[in-house]
């Protein structure tokens, strides 16, 4: 249906009494509100309150009768707070494993995604660590990682180590076996929003370089990296904010120590919660652990100009 | 930032190498079967700790193959013993199929508002969004679950549905996958004069085809493995969804972990057939965006 | 806006899905008050079957036939720290709480300051003293009553103990204990001579033999670090370990979670310090039972000198929420309960004091699948003998405390760090913990 630009612009500002502008605030609304309603009730209501929370005394054994405000002490606390500074250095620490698992991941990605044979069978084993359920991923690394008798001690031993680390039993070692485990899982689910992502790149870009001459690895620099970099931007971002909240695998696996070196700040939220009873501590270090999240993820997308092409 | 190849020379021949058998194909498919394997120990535990009787599954050094045989037991007492396991079974495939359902629609229509429809406040409301990704459950666990109780969601699915339904992150992701699209087709669509609805359904939507398989493949394992949630917000024991079942094998004095892992290969199942069936839908969903119209 | 056909119907068939699951997600609403009869509802961690719910309620109602009792185990394996979880969301969330119980003074002490019991001393109407073994007044006030009661005594295995010419002990000491462990281990340490969990409780070995400043705090509220005993505590772990080698590593203990239980009835270690409540485990049960002679001799002393010998109790804590409008009620259920309610359960002590000890300990371990397994005068002795230390009243931080004092242990005993810096950064952290308390 052709119509002259003028007769367009003409309906558009006769015809409807809605402006175009106007109508296309009401349809985004339309189409962000059954999720934007849900979120906001179950998700950014408590969020809220978390912040209330923090400048209160809570004891919530008594429901809402025992709620005492005191301002800001919980977060001069916070600041005297030596354990949740090691918390927090330990989540830091535990950033390391966020670049490794998404560089192997996509190399992981390409590989399945045009360079081997029977690519499902090979898209089913490296995504499978991802779909198994903490609890086992707990105990069958327990096993593995068993200071004397485990495999993985047993191989190290075998190749002549005479004193293999103890593991999840040293506070040097506990925490790179957590990163370690947490890196086998995750790459599963980076490798399959890579693959995704790798199907959405054009395939006639590739004819067209391959017709230029252009070898692999430009391939890969120009226009893989390039179309890839949404992508990847996504996963940084949640890859670091699950980072930031990795919680199931330390409370049952080392339940924040030996000596507490895998004490990460969730951790420590939920013990000042529910063990010491301080929810009005712990929703201020929830309250601190979101603003450094919100900081890291501002820079982020800050930077996204530099890099990510749409 | 780099630039993408410029247009081909059209008159150049070019021939495909994909006929004949490459070695190099198949050293990798090799290198990558042996990594693949050690990526697979953990579950060859597993699998081998559900097929033993209880006294050999920690036996060291590992019996990689069991030396005695106890799976019929084991699978049995799963299936077919004291906690309803096939109850639990049906009850997370109630929750996740009802989770999946409202998640994708709802996310995928806030995602195409997010990205392709210019709207007041779009930007800021999209921020909020995010901000809901970036507080841990643990710490919001006491208000939501005080509002659960006032709601009268407490110990019902509907209300473990709504709790996982309404997310940040698959948002977030589907409007990477909408920004994606070469915003001709849009263009070309709105001058043919198609409103969003049309434009969402009939052009946006089949072209993320990949992104959604995904997402929805993620949120079904995220809502199947979940422990936390339904062991909070459900007491009923009829109720229970796979992940609570698996951990009753157990008693007072322990748990008996060869049920346990029976328990968990079974609940394993589900996720690989449902990975395996749409994982033809990230490969083959393409057809359509590549294709200059 | 055109919606075209597919996307309307395939809305209004999720919308129906969804609301015709829902319909089936909803769990019964139970029934409230019968007529006639009161309905109090039972907060506890046990699984039905552990508590031998079905024996226990019939012998209630044979009494009591106008109070009925609804059972809310909340946690289907019996894990106290999910129960204590769940129940601190429920008292949250107004739920109405009738009797609870808890299990150990730190919890009780929390939640008592926090305000979740209701004060018993009015519904009290007999001579405490005369009725119960334990007293868990906080500032005067009571606010539980005592159930089951559990004392700390050593289990051994008695094959071994008779293979290595050893006599069952009677009254020992800490350096005893060591002799036994070394003789206890194997060559090739197929087995150890001793097996120590991973609790607070089991790296202060030396403190919870005396009367008095048995804690790391003392009962005025002042920190107890400066006691030798503490050292005393860590140095046997640490000797036990890596010394005589006798004693299986905490290095394995925490990285493959060890079940104490399976530890000894498996036979990984010859001697267990635990609690009573491993009666029933020794006597065995459908589940496992030992292969092997089990001895029970009494908590070590730290001296030969000491005349008596005390040991550390624990107990249930039966308590009255402090909403309920059913206290009367309650008061009757957990008087009963603590009194003739464990008789009837037949699987632990009571700590009434007129219970006959023995008769109950024989009925115990009679109840299980292998009573002749197990020495039952050297058990009816260690209960003769063994006195209970009194506990300083648990103050609301002391887990706070527990946690990091027991940091610097595992310290120790992996070996990052000299005895000397652990004991002084364990004095300065629960000073600090204290100071910052003291609002």
């Amino acid at each position: 249906m052709e119509r002259s630009a003028s007769q367009s612009t003409a309906s558009s500002q006769s015809k409807s009494w809605l402006s175009t502008t106007a109508k296309e605030t009401i349809a985004g609304y339309l189409f962000a509100a059954p999720m934007l309603i849900g979120l906001t009730i179950f998700i950014l209501i408590p969020m809220v309150s978390l912040f209330f929370i923090s400048l209160t005394k809570w004891n919530f054994i008594q429901g809402f009768r025992g709620v005492e405000m005191i301002g800001l002490d919980n977060f001069r606390h916070l600041f005297q707070d030596k354990s949740f500074f090691v918390s927090m250095l330990n989540n830091i620490k535990l950033l390391l494993a966020v670049p490794f698992t998404l560089l192997f991941s996509l190399v992981i990605a390409i590989v399945v995604d045009e360079k081997v044979y029977f690519k499902s069978f090979f898209k089913i084993i490296y995504f499978m660590p991802y779909i198994s359920s903490v609890v086992a991923v707990a105990i069958v690394f327990q096993i593995l990682f068993h200071p004397s008798q485990g495999p993985v001690n047993g191989f190290l031993m075998s190749l002549g180590v005479t004193n293999p680390p103890k593991w999840l039993a040293d506070p040097t070692y506990a925490l790179p076996s957590i990163m370690m485990i947490t890196v086998w899982t995750s790459i599963g689910f980076n490798m399959v929003v890579y693959l995704a992502g790798l199907q959405s790149i054009p395939k006639d870009l590739y004819e067209a370089a391959d017709i230029d001459g252009a070898s692999s690895w430009r391939k890969f620099r120009s226009i893989t990296v390039p179309m890839l970099s949404p992508t990847t931007f996504f996963l940084l971002i949640t890859g670091i904010i699950y980072s930031f909240k990795t919680f199931d695998l330390i409370a049952v696996l080392t339940q924040g120590g030996p000596a507490k070196s895998t004490n990460v700040m969730v951790y420590e939220i939920y013990d000042q919660a529910f063990v010491n009873l301080k929810m009005g501590y712990a929703a201020a270090e929830s309250v601190f652990l979101f603003a450094v999240i919100l900081l890291i993820t501002g820079i982020q997308f800050w930077g996204q100009k530099k890099w990510v092409n749409y | 930032m780099e630039h993408p190849i410029s247009a081909p020379n059209v008159s150049s021949t070019h021939r495909p190498k994909r006929a004949k058998l490459s070695l190099t194909k198949i050293i990798v498919t090799v290198i990558m079967l042996v990594i693949g394997i050690i990526f697979l120990l953990p579950f060859i535990w597993m699998l081998s700790a559900s097929f033993k009787p209880e006294a050999d599954v920690f036996k060291y050094p590992v019996q990689w193959i069991p030396h005695t045989w106890n799976v019929v037991e084991n699978y049995r007492a799963v299936w077919f013993g004291d906690p309803p396991f096939m109850l639990y079974y049906w009850n997370s495939i109630k929750v996740s199929v009802m989770t999946i359902l409202i998640s994708v629609i709802t996310s995928a229509m806030a995602a195409y508002a997010f990205s392709k429809i210019n709207f007041r406040g779009r930007d800021t409301l999209f921020i909020i969004v995010l901000l809901t990704f970036m507080i841990p459950g643990q710490a919001v666990l006491v208000p939501q679950f005080i509002m659960y109780r006032s709601l009268g969601l407490f110990d019902t699915h509907i209300g473990l549905v709504l709790l996982e339904s309404f997310s940040a992150l698959g948002t977030f992701m589907l409007r990477q996958a909408f920004m994606s699209i070469h915003s001709e087709f849009i263009e070309s669509a709105k001058i043919d004069g198609a409103g969003h609805a049309r434009i969402f359904a009939q052009i946006a939507l089949p072209l993320v085809q990949p992104f959604i398989a995904t997402y929805a493949i993620l949120r079904f394992i995220w809502t199947w493995n979940d422990y936390q949630a339904p062991l909070i917000f459900l007491r009923s024991p009829e109720l229970f969804t796979v992940q609570l079942g698996i951990n009753r094998f157990a008693d007072a004095t322990g748990e008996y972990y060869s049920l346990i892992m029976a328990g968990t290969c079974s609940a394993i199942l589900p996720l690989l057939i449902v990975f395996l069936l749409a994982q033809k839908h990230v490969i083959g969903g393409i057809a359509l965006g590549g294709v200059k119209g | 806006m055109k919606l075209n056909l597919k996307w309307k119907s395939m809305i209004i068939m999720s919308c129906c899905l969804l609301l015709v699951l829902a319909g089936c997600g909803q769990a019964k609403e139970s029934a409230t008050t019968a007529d006639g009869k009161t309905k109090i509802t039972f907060y506890t961690w046990y699984t039905k079957d552990q508590f031998h719910w079905d024996d226990v309620y019939a012998a209630w109602q044979k009494k009591n036939p106008n109070i009925e009792v609804e059972y809310v185990g909340l946690s289907e394996k019996s894990d106290t720290d999910e129960y204590i979880k769940k129940l601190d969301l429920a008292a949250g969330s107004g739920d109405p709480i009738d009797v609870v119980m808890v299990n150990n003074a730190n919890t009780y002490a929390q939640r008592v300051d926090m305000g979740m019991f209701a004060p018993l001393d009015d519904l009290i109407d007999f001579k405490y003293e005369d009725e119960y073994l334990a007293d868990f007044a906080v500032d005067g006030k009571r606010y539980a009553l005592p159930g089951k009661r559990a004392i700390t005594y050593v289990l051994l295995n008695k094959d071994r103990l008779d293979k290595a010419g050893l006599k069952v002990p009677t009254d020992w000491t800490w350096d005893e204990f060591r002799e036994y462990a070394k003789k206890l281990t194997a060559p090739d340490h197929s087995y150890y001579g001793v097996y120590f969990h991973t609790w607070a409780s089991q790296t202060l070995l030396e403190l919870l033999n005396q009367p008095e400043n048995n804690s790391y705090l003392k009962a005025d509220g002042t920190s107890n670090m400066d006691d030798p005993n503490f050292r005393a505590s860590f140095e046997l772990r640490y000797q036990a370990e890596h010394e005589d080698h006798s004693a299986v590593p905490y290095s394995d203990a925490i990285s493959q979670k060890l079940n104490y239980r399976d530890q000894f009835l498996g036979g990984s270690a010859s001697m267990l310090v635990m609690g009573s409540w491993m009666n029933s485990n020794i006597a065995g049960s459908k589940e496992s039972a030992p292969d092997f002679k089990v001895a029970v001799a009494p908590y070590p002393k730290n001296n030969a000198d000491t005349k008596e010998i005390y040991s550390s109790n624990d107990y249930d804590y039966y308590g009255i929420g402090a909403g309920s409008d059913k206290q009367d009620a309650s008061m009757q259920f957990i008087r009963w309960m603590t009194t003739e309610g464990i008789q009837a359960q037949g699987t632990d002590i009571s700590s009434w004091q007129k219970a006959d000890v023995s008769k109950a300990l024989e009925s115990i371990i009679n109840n299980g699948t292998h009573p002749e397994n197990v020495d039952l005068d050297s058990l009816i002795y260690t209960f003769k003998v063994s006195k209970g230390i009194n506990k300083a009243p648990a103050v609301p931080y002391l887990s706070e405390i527990e946690q990091e004092v027991n940091a610097e242990f595992e310290k120790y005993i992996l070996q990052k760090q000299d005895i000397d810096t652990t004991i002084t950064n364990a004095k300065a952290i629960v000073q600090q913990i204290i100071d910052a308390n003291k609002s």
